[in-house]
C-alpha cells in the first residue's frame, strides 16, 4: 500500500512536473531522461526528491534562460521592426517623391511631343512633297526619251519610293532633274546611245534626238524608246513615204524638217500595228482571194482588149485613108472587098446589100470579143464581195454568240473580212467597168464607122451605076441612128 | 477672204488629207467627166453649127446637081458619130463616182474598226478620223455624180434631137 502510495506520489509528482513543463515541448526530453534517471535511482525517494528538486531547478533555470534568450531575442526583433518601419517610411516618402517626379517627367515628355510634332508637322509636309514630286518626276522620267541619254537618272530618284526621309542629296538631285528634263525636251541633241536593232543586237550608235519626241539613226530610221528597259531600238515598220530620207537628210544638216511624233511614239507604235497590204488582202479570206483573181483576169482580158481595139482602129483609119488600096488584115478591108466581090457578082442592089450586112456581121463579134466576159466580171466582183461580207459578218455573229460582245477585237476579224472583200469587189468592179465601157464606146463608133464606110462605098458605086440607091441609103442611116 | 487663193489650197489640202486616198481616185474620174463633159459643150456650141453647115450645103449640093449620095452619107454618119462620143463614158463616170465614194466608205469602216481593235471603244477621237474617211468620199460622190448627171442629161437630150432632126434631113432628101 505505501509502495503503491508512494509509487502514486511519485507518479503525481511527476505528473505535476510534467504538467508544469508540459508547455515547452523541448523540456520533454529532457523530463524522459530524468525519468529513466529517476527509475535507476529510485533507491531512495529523498534521492529521487533531490533529484525532482534538482532537475526543477534546473528546468527553471534553462527556462529562465531560455526566456531571458526570447527576451532578448524579442528586444532585437523589435529593434529591427523599429528599424524596418523606419525604412519603409524613408522608402514610402521616396516613393511620393518619384511618383511626383515621374509625373513631372511624364508631362514634360508629352510637351516635348506635342512640340516635336508641331515642329515636324510642317517639315513631314515637306517631305511628303518631296516624295510625291519624286514619284511623279520618276514617272515622267521613265517615259521620257531623255532618259536614253544620262542612263543612271532612274535609279538617282529612287528614293521616292523607299521608305526613308529624304536626304539632301535626294532633294538636290530631284531639282537638278527637273530641269535637266526641261532643258532637255527644248534640246536637238547627238550623242551616242546603244540602240537595239531589228535583229536584236544592242549596238552603240549615233542617234539624233529632237526633245523628248523622236530619236533617229544614221539611217534615218526612227528609234522606239522603251520605257521598261529604258533602251532605244529600231521601230520594225518605218513611216511610209519619204520620211526616212528626209531623216537622213536631216540627220545629215541637209534638211530642216523632220516627221515628228507628237505623241511621243504613240502614232509610230500605230504604224507598226496597222496592217500591210498583204495582211489586208489575207484578211478576205478565199473569197478575197477569188476576187483578186477574177479582177486580174478581167484586167487581162481589158488590157487584151483594148490593145485589140487600138490597133484595129489605127488599121481601120489608115484603110479609110486609101480606100482604093484594100488589104484584108483589118475590118474595114475585109467589109470592102466583101462589097468589091459583091459587085464583081451580082448587079442587084438588095443582093449587094445583103453580102454587105453579112460582111459587117462577121466582123461585129471579132470587134466585141471578151467585151460580155469583161461586163461579167465587173457585175460579179461587187456580187463578191457582198458574199464575203455576208459571210465575215455571220463570223461575227458566231464570235458573238461564243464569247458575247465584251471583247471587240475577237469580232474584228469577221468585220475585217466583210470589209476587206467589199472593198476588193469594188477596186476590181470600178477599174472594169471603166475599161468596159472605153472600149465598148470605141467598138461601137468602130461599127458604125465600118457601116458608114460601107455604105458610101455601095452608094457610090450605086450611083456610078446611076441605079437608085435609096434603100441602101435608108437602111444605112437606119443603123447609125 | 473669200478671193484668197491660199486659203482654198490650204482648204483643199485639208480636205483631201481628211478625206484620204479614195478623193484622188475621185478627183482624177472628176477630172475626165468633166473634161469630156466641157468638150461635150464647146462641141455643142462650137463645132457643132459648123458641121451642120457644111452638111446642108452638102444637102444642097445634092438636091442641085442630084448627084453625090455616098458623100452626103459620109457626112451625115459622121455628123451622127460627132454627135453620140463619149456619152457612154461619162455616163460609166457618173455611175462611177458613188461607186467610189461607196469605196471610201468602206475603207474609213476598216480603219474605224482597226482603231476599235486597238484602243477599244474608248478613243473616240481615233474614230473619228475613220469616220471622217468614210463619210468625205461619199459627199464628195455623190455632189460629183449629181452635177455630172445634170450636164450629162441637157446634153444627152441636146444630142438626142439633134440625132432625131439629122434622121429627118437624111429622109426628107
Amino acid at each position: 500500500m505505501t509502495t503503491f502510495s508512494v509509487a502514486s506520489y511519485v507518479n503525481a509528482v511527476w505528473l505535476t512536473a510534467r504538467n508544469l513543463l508540459s508547455c515547452l515541448v523541448v523540456m520533454t526530453f529532457i523530463l524522459s531522461n530524468s525519468t529513466v534517471f529517476a527509475d535507476e535511482q529510485a533507491a531512495s525517494l529523498d534521492g529521487l526528491l533531490k533529484q525532482v528538486q534538482q532537475s526543477i531547478h534546473q528546468t527553471e533555470a534553462q527556462d529562465q534562460q531560455r526566456l531571458d534568450e526570447f527576451l532578448a531575442q524579442y528586444k532585437k526583433q523589435s529593434g529591427l521592426l523599429k528599424e524596418a518601419k523606419a525604412r519603409l517610411a524613408k522608402a514610402e516618402s521616396e516613393q511620393v517623391r518619384l511618383k511626383r517626379q515621374y509625373e513631372q517627367n511624364e508631362q514634360r515628355l508629352q510637351q516635348q511631343q506635342e512640340t516635336l510634332t508641331a515642329r515636324t508637322g510642317q517639315l513631314g509636309e515637306v517631305f511628303g512633297v518631296v516624295k510625291q514630286q519624286g514619284q511623279d518626276l520618276s514617272g515622267v522620267i521613265q517615259d521620257s526619251m531623255i532618259s536614253s541619254e544620262y542612263a543612271d537618272r532612274l535609279s538617282t530618284i529612287a528614293f521616292a519610293d523607299q521608305k526613308r526621309i529624304p536626304t539632301m542629296t535626294d532633294v538636290k538631285a530631284l531639282w537638278w532633274l527637273m530641269l535637266q528634263e526641261m532643258t532637255a525636251t527644248a534640246e536637238i541633241k547627238r550623242y551616242q546611245a546603244s540602240v537595239a536593232q531589228p535583229n536584236g543586237v544592242y549596238e552603240s550608235v549615233d542617234v539624233l534626238r529632237v526633245g523628248p519626241f523622236v530619236a533617229i539613226d544614221e539611217q534615218g530610221r526612227f528609234l522606239n524608246y522603251e520605257a521598261s528597259s529604258q533602251q532605244l531600238s529600231v521601230y520594225p515598220r518605218q513611216p511610209t513615204g519619204s520620211s526616212v530620207e528626209q531623216a537622213k537628210a536631216y540627220f545629215n544638216g541637209q534638211a530642216d524638217t523632220l516627221l515628228i511624233d507628237p505623241s511621243r511614239g504613240n502614232l509610230f507604235e500605230l504604224i507598226g500595228r496597222t496592217p500591210t497590204l498583204k495582211e489586208r488582202l489575207e484578211q478576205g479570206g478565199p473569197i478575197g482571194f477569188i476576187i483578186i483573181v477574177l479582177g486580174a483576169l478581167g484586167l487581162l482580158v481589158a488590157v487584151w482588149r483594148l490593145f485589140a481595139v487600138l490597133i484595129a482602129e489605127w488599121r481601120i483609119k489608115s484603110q479609110a485613108k486609101r480606100i482604093e488600096n484594100v488589104s484584108l488584115a483589118n475590118p474595114l478591108g475585109r467589109v470592102l472587098s466583101a462589097v468589091q466581090e459583091a459587085k464583081s457578082d451580082a448587079q442587084d442592089a438588095s443582093s449587094i446589100e445583103v453580102r454587105l450586112d453579112e460582111a459587117l456581121l462577121k466582123e461585129v463579134p471579132r470587134l466585141e470579143r471578151g467585151m460580155s466576159a469583161l461586163k461579167l466580171l465587173a457585175a460579179v466582183a461587187p456580187l463578191l464581195g457582198l458574199l464575203g461580207t455576208v459571210t465575215g459578218m455571220i463570223g461575227t455573229f458566231q464570235s458573238i454568240t461564243v464569247f458575247g460582245t465584251s471583247d471587240p477585237k475577237l469580232m474584228a476579224g469577221g468585220i475585217s473580212q466583210a470589209l476587206i472583200t467589199t472593198v476588193l469587189g469594188l477596186c476590181v468592179a470600178i477599174p472594169l467597168l471603166f475599161c468596159h465601157s472605153l472600149v465598148a464606146d470605141r467598138v461601137r463608133r468602130l461599127i458604125q464607122l465600118l457601116q458608114q464606110v460601107a455604105f458610101s462605098s455601095l452608094a457610090e458605086y450605086m450611083e456610078a451605076k446611076r441605079s437608085p440607091v435609096i434603100k441602101n441609103e435608108d437602111a444605112a442611116n437606119r443603123e447609125v441612128a | 477672204m473669200w478671193l484668197d487663193p491660199s486659203l482654198w489650197l490650204q482648204a483643199l489640202t485639208q480636205f483631201f488629207l481628211t478625206g484620204g486616198w479614195v478623193l484622188f481616185w475621185l478627183a482624177w474620174t472628176a477630172f475626165v467627166m468633166w473634161t469630156l463633159l466641157l468638150e461635150r459643150t464647146w462641141f455643142r456650141w462650137v463645132q457643132f453649127p459648123a458641121l451642120k453647115r457644111q452638111c446642108m450645103k452638102a444637102l444642097d449640093h445634092k438636091t442641085r446637081t442630084g448627084r453625090g449620095d455616098g458623100e452626103l452619107v459620109n457626112e451625115v454618119s459622121g455628123l451622127q458619130r460627132e454627135l453620140q462620143k463619149s456619152f457612154a463614158l461619162i455616163k460609166t463616170l457618173v455611175a462611177l463616182c458613188p461607186m467610189i465614194g461607196l469605196l471610201g466608205t468602206v475603207t474609213g469602216m476598216i480603219q474605224v474598226f482597226d482603231v476599235l481593235a486597238f484602243h477599244g471603244t474608248g478613243n473616240p477621237r481615233l474614230m473619228s478620223a475613220g469616220v471622217a474617211k468614210a463619210t468625205i468620199p461619199t459627199m464628195a460622190g455623190m455632189v460629183l455624180a449629181v452635177s455630172g448627171l445634170l450636164m450629162y442629161t441637157w446634153l444627152h437630150h441636146w444630142s438626142r434631137l439633134q440625132l432625131a432632126s439629122l434622121a429627118h434631113v437624111n429622109d426628107g432628101k
